[in-house]
């Protein structure tokens, strides 16, 4: 019988496990930092909605001139469903959290949808509004991920284009109203461009010849 | 199955043996630090000429003819008495001119040379071991070379009447090309590993490349065998078995050439692995036998465990390249060509546990590899470790699955 050293075996042990556990809360931490981002970011684009509302209401039909196409939808809404998608990715599609985020970003893009066809009206502006439906539950719309990936080559060629993207299955009843309203059926991906719903995948050709108006009302970014 | 998917079963196996593996790391960590200090002083040669054991090596050869002449240049070079060292090559039935250059080497009075018909590397040390009265029989293969006050390290390690053999320091020889960097690099490693092993009393392998054992131990355990072309696995493990101590001499310093072509390294690395796992097979009754200590209840169990989890991990690795591939594939068919237009964002760095883990092991491995490094009294920090690092997980598993498959299909593996 030889020595065994059990006390260094505990050791070993307690540090290994005392590494797992930190990187563990670091995590914990990240991701509470990250949500904390998330939510500071919704709440500047709510702040600018609002903000946007009012300048509206206050104007009325006076004037025009403060509103343009891309007044709204900055880029940080971008940057927010970007971000929302990595934290959906770290922290779990399920995660409460998440889901919640992702709830708020949905309202404030239809709160942003609404006030944009109000603006475009009265201002007589002619935004190209494209609404993406997708679902991310197994097996419901394979096509879903070849759709973004049209959909994000589409939008950083054409920056005028307002994408609007939707999670079908997100329990949140403006939602579910505009999806009646829109009469989206459940076959994924479905997309309204300019008020016409459109069932199944759509190729990236197939979308520009939907709407010619996409390359000649402003001039797409080349690659 | 309590409803776990495939995906989380093999995601739980990867957290299992990312933890193990750590657990093996800072286990191996805190041995070394215990014994800080010792590990290079120990073996400080503090002979008298008198008090010199009587040395016979053994430069087993098949087909050595490039290398055998500078092996045996590098013995007679040796600061040893000469009357107290005899080298012994055995021409091991060579179809090449070795004989030839052999026979050159006649006249030195310290060198003595057997022909004998190919029988393989075990043979070999056995005729040699007939022919010397040797008190410390050793082995350099002929295609590695010693520094000159190597064989005095070893000595040393003989000092305690315990000790039943010592193992060196093994680097590699003039190593060019990416392939031998990379070999640079582990075996700095292993010298680490080697020397950690030796202090907690769990050596399983006394290297071709300048071991050395009593003679007296040898006859009470038995000679070389074929042992599955590992003869040198299979006699630490027969030592061990025999609760001998083996020891290690991290300031005795041997080069050997190592393999600079694919195809050499991958044919040697499966002759080890194989050779390792059917030993295993033989001497499974130490596994996580506490009478056979640290080796018995950690070492073997782990290095299996090392083994299964190179080609898991390869697995995943495989897995993920294919997912991202098919995604990238599917991305082309969608809009063709797209740059990515991503600015970095601290938002987007990956701190999940998995990704923290993995960078830590990283980390722990460089530490230990530097720790190697500073032994064999290399450069600490050098081109090889990245290179390394970036490539030594990927050309591994090659040779972990070749040897598993031939170890499950039981083919035959020639020693050269």
């Amino acid at each position: 019988m030889r020595n065994i050293s059990i006390t260094k075996y505990l050791l070993a042990f307690a540090i290994t496990a005392l590494i797992f556990v930190t990187a563990i809360i670091a995590n914990n931490f990240f991701n509470a930092k990250r949500i904390e981002q998330l939510r500071s970011i919704e709440e500047g684009i709510s702040i600018d909605i609002l903000s946007l509302e009012t300048q509206f209401d206050l104007l009325q039909e006076q004037s025009c001139k403060n509103i343009s196409e891309d007044s709204i939808l900055s880029r940080e809404l971008d940057t927010l469903a970007s971000k929302l998608s990595f934290a959906e990715a770290q922290l779990g599609a399920d995660n409460s959290e998440v889901l919640r985020l992702k709830r708020h970003y949905s309202l404030l893009e239809i709160k942003d949808l609404l006030l944009m066809q109000k603006v475009s009206e009265k201002c007589a502006l002619e935004p190209i509004f494209l609404l993406y439906f997708y679902s991310n539950e197994k097996g419901e719309c394979p096509d879903c991920t070849r759709q973004g990936y049209v959909l994000t080559e589409l939008g950083k060629q054409y920056p005028q284009l307002r994408i609007y993207s939707f999670d079908y299955n997100l329990n949140l009843s403006a939602l579910e109203t505009l999806i009646s309203l829109r009469e989206i059926t459940t076959e994924l991906p479905a997309l309204v461009i300019n008020d016409t719903p459109y069932s199944g995948f759509q190729s990236l050709e197939e979308i520009k010849s939907i709407l010619p108006e996409l390359a000649t009302s402003t001039d797409p970014i080349e690659e | 199955m309590l409803g776990l998917t495939l995906m989380d079963i093999a995601q739980m196996t990867i957290y299992v043996v990312l933890f193990v593996s750590l657990y093996f790391e800072i286990f191996l960590l805190i041995t070394f630090f215990e014994h800080v200090g010792s590990a290079r002083k120990i073996a400080s040669p503090r002979h008298t000429n008198t008090s010199l054991p009587y040395v016979a090596v053994i430069v087993p050869c098949f087909n050595e003819e490039a290398t055998v002449a500078g092996t045996l240049n590098s013995l007679l070079a040796l600061e040893y008495p000469a009357d107290k060292l005899e080298i012994i090559a055995v021409n091991d039935g060579s179809t090449d001119t070795t004989l030839e250059v052999l026979r050159e080497f006649e006249h030195h009075q310290q060198i003595r040379i057997i022909d004998k018909e190919n029988g393989g590397k075990h043979s070999a040390m056995n005729a040699a071991l007939e022919f010397t009265n040797a008190e410390i029989i050793g082995c350099l293969d002929a295609d590695s070379f010693v520094e000159p006050e190597a064989l005095a390290h070893i000595i040393s390690g003989f000092n305690s009447p315990e000790v039943a053999a010592v193992t060196p320091t093994i680097k590699v020889h003039n190593a060019r090309g990416v392939l031998q960097l990379i070999q640079r690099a582990e075996y700095n490693l292993s010298v680490f590993i080697r020397n950690a092993f030796a202090l907690m009393d769990a050596q399983f392998i006394t290297p071709g490349p300048f071991s050395f054992f009593r003679r007296n131990v040898i006859k009470e355990v038995g000679p070389w065998r074929h042992a599955h072309s590992t003869e040198d696995l299979e006699m630490c493990l027969r030592l061990q078995r025999n609760h001998h101590k083996v020891a290690n001499a991290p300031n005795a310093i041997v080069y050997t050439t190592a393999p600079h072509t694919l195809k050499q390294l991958y044919k040697q690395r499966v002759r080890w692995t194989y050779g390792f796992v059917k030993n295993a097979i033989d001497y499974y009754y130490m596994f996580f036998n506490p009478r056979y200590g640290n080796l018995g209840l950690l070492v073997l169990p782990l290095s299996i465990v090392s083994l299964m989890s190179g080609v898991l991990l390869f697995s995943a690795l495989i897995w993920n390249t294919t997912l991202r591939v098919l995604e990238e594939i599917v991305r082309f068919q969608a809009v063709g060509i797209s740059i990515a237009t991503t600015k970095f964002d601290p938002f987007y760095i990956n701190t999940s546990v998995l990704m923290t883990v993995i960078m830590t092991l990283l980390v722990l491995t460089l530490i230990l590899m530097g720790i190697g490094k500073y032994l064999a009294k290399d450069r600490i920090v050098s081109i090889d470790m990245p290179i390394f690092m970036a490539l030594y997980g990927f050309i591994t598993p090659f040779w972990l699955t070749g040897a598993l498959y031939k170890a499950v299909t039981s083919n035959n593996v020639r020693w050269r």
